[in-house]
């Protein structure tokens, strides 16, 4: 999932995405199993589960079982669910404790309800916002996901799903699908201020709402590259100034807009802003 | 697959059964994986238990040494929760990638 190639969700579907290459990937790149390990750690933190009770998870897009491993580690049972063969057959040599299940989320999960005591998901949710194929629609198929899992839960249990939101719209759309299938809940932000390092969390509740956790916000240095960049934001930034005339009073109001947001102090907008002084000066 | 996943599965093919329940077990090996044994898990998992699919799949299986069903106070009958570890977790068949979208007729 590197930036230089883009968001990987535009390469076609995951199950061809996810090919051999791109499993081995998960099993020998030591700074990909880091990350992925280190947001599992981080998703079962915000799962808030009972202590010293060993629980029955659900790990869907578990991929090559990282994430599962680091449940079992934790003393946790899981199972696991993805689309892609590639990369279950790379956590089926890893031999990985929870049992695999070859299957795609946007159909619902096939499962009894009440059977899990919570889900974590790493890096997958997002996948369901694209359609490659004409009959999928991505509201449709977030529902469905979103409601079967809503079954498949305890009631009282927690989901916590880190995705990478392509932009705003897609995390409104998850959240507004998540919340019509009965959930309550919301996005937790790691590191909101770093480009690199935030991270969502789309931390879902299918018992009585309670307390959000926080988000961690201190820098730590050693963060890698793994955020996706937030192009639609930087884009619609630069259509606005396109149109602008330069010295105009709009172009200079929305200069001085621009510095107050960056936290500088401006002289406040009066008629007099953008105005050409009188001849005499 | 562990017995217990297995129990738990259920199709979500419409029309198929009265619950999508059960799927039947294509097994073509049977290991035995050791895990550790935990009895609040165990213990925990019990209720969940489809006793009638459980039984079906170990019939199927050839398992001996099945509990026909919940006795009372499992919670700390410790021969019970030793057997029904073995059962539900230490039992494997394979192969392990079950598809319950495609073996839609069950």
């Amino acid at each position: 999932m590197s930036c230089r190639r883009g968001r990987p969700e535009l390469g076609g579907p995951p199950e061809l995405y996810y090919d051999k290459n791109e499993a081995r990937k998960y099993v020998r790149n030591s700074r990909m199993i880091d990350i992925q390990t280190k947001m599992a750690g981080r998703a079962l933190e915000l799962l808030d589960l009972p202590e010293d009770q060993p629980c029955y998870l659900l790990d869907i897009g578990c991929g090559t079982g990282l994430s599962g491993d680091y449940l079992s580690d934790e003393g946790h049972y899981w199972v696991g669910i993805d689309i892609s063969p590639a990369m279950l057959d790379a956590a089926l040599d890893r031999d990985t404790e929870g049992d695999l299940l070859l299957g795609d989320m946007g159909e619902g999960i096939p499962f009894k309800p009440g059977s899990f005591d919570g889900c974590i998901s790493i890096s997958a949710v997002q996948w369901l916002c694209n359609a490659n194929k004409k009959s999928d629609i991505p509201a449709k198929r977030l529902y469905c996901f979103f409601s079967s899992l809503y079954s498949v839960l305890v009631r009282g249990a927690r989901a916590v799903l880190q995705l990478y939101p392509e932009n705003s719209e897609q995390l409104e759309l998850i959240t507004t699908q998540a919340i019509k299938a009965g959930f309550t809940g919301g996005v937790v932000v790691d590191y909101p201020n770093s480009a690199k390092a935030k991270k969502f969390y789309l931390c879902l509740f299918s018992g009585p709402s309670t307390f959000l956790p926080q988000g961690l916000n201190e820098v730590t240095d050693e963060e890698e590259a793994k955020g996706s960049t937030f192009t639609t934001e930087r884009v619609r930034y630069k259509i606005a100034r396109r149109g602008l005339v330069r010295k105009s009073r709009e172009w200079v109001l929305e200069k001085k807009n621009r510095c107050r947001r960056q936290g500088r102090e401006v002289r406040p907008d009066t008629k007099y802003t953008g105005r050409n002084r009188k001849p005499r000066f | 697959m562990k017995l217990l996943t297995h129990n738990l599965l259920s199709s979500h093919v419409r029309g198929v059964g009265p619950r999508g329940l059960p799927l039947r077990l294509q097994a073509t090996e049977v290991r035995i994986n050791n895990v550790e044994f935990n009895p609040d898990f165990v213990a925990r998992m019990i209720p969940k238990v489809e006793w009638e699919v459980l039984l079906e799949a170990a019939d199927h299986l050839r398992l001996i040494e099945v509990p026909k069903g919940p006795i009372q106070g499992y919670e700390q009958d410790e021969t019970f929760l030793r057997k029904m570890h073995h059962v539900l977790l230490e039992v494997r068949t394979g192969p392990s990638l079950a598809s319950p979208s495609t073996s839609h007729p069950h």
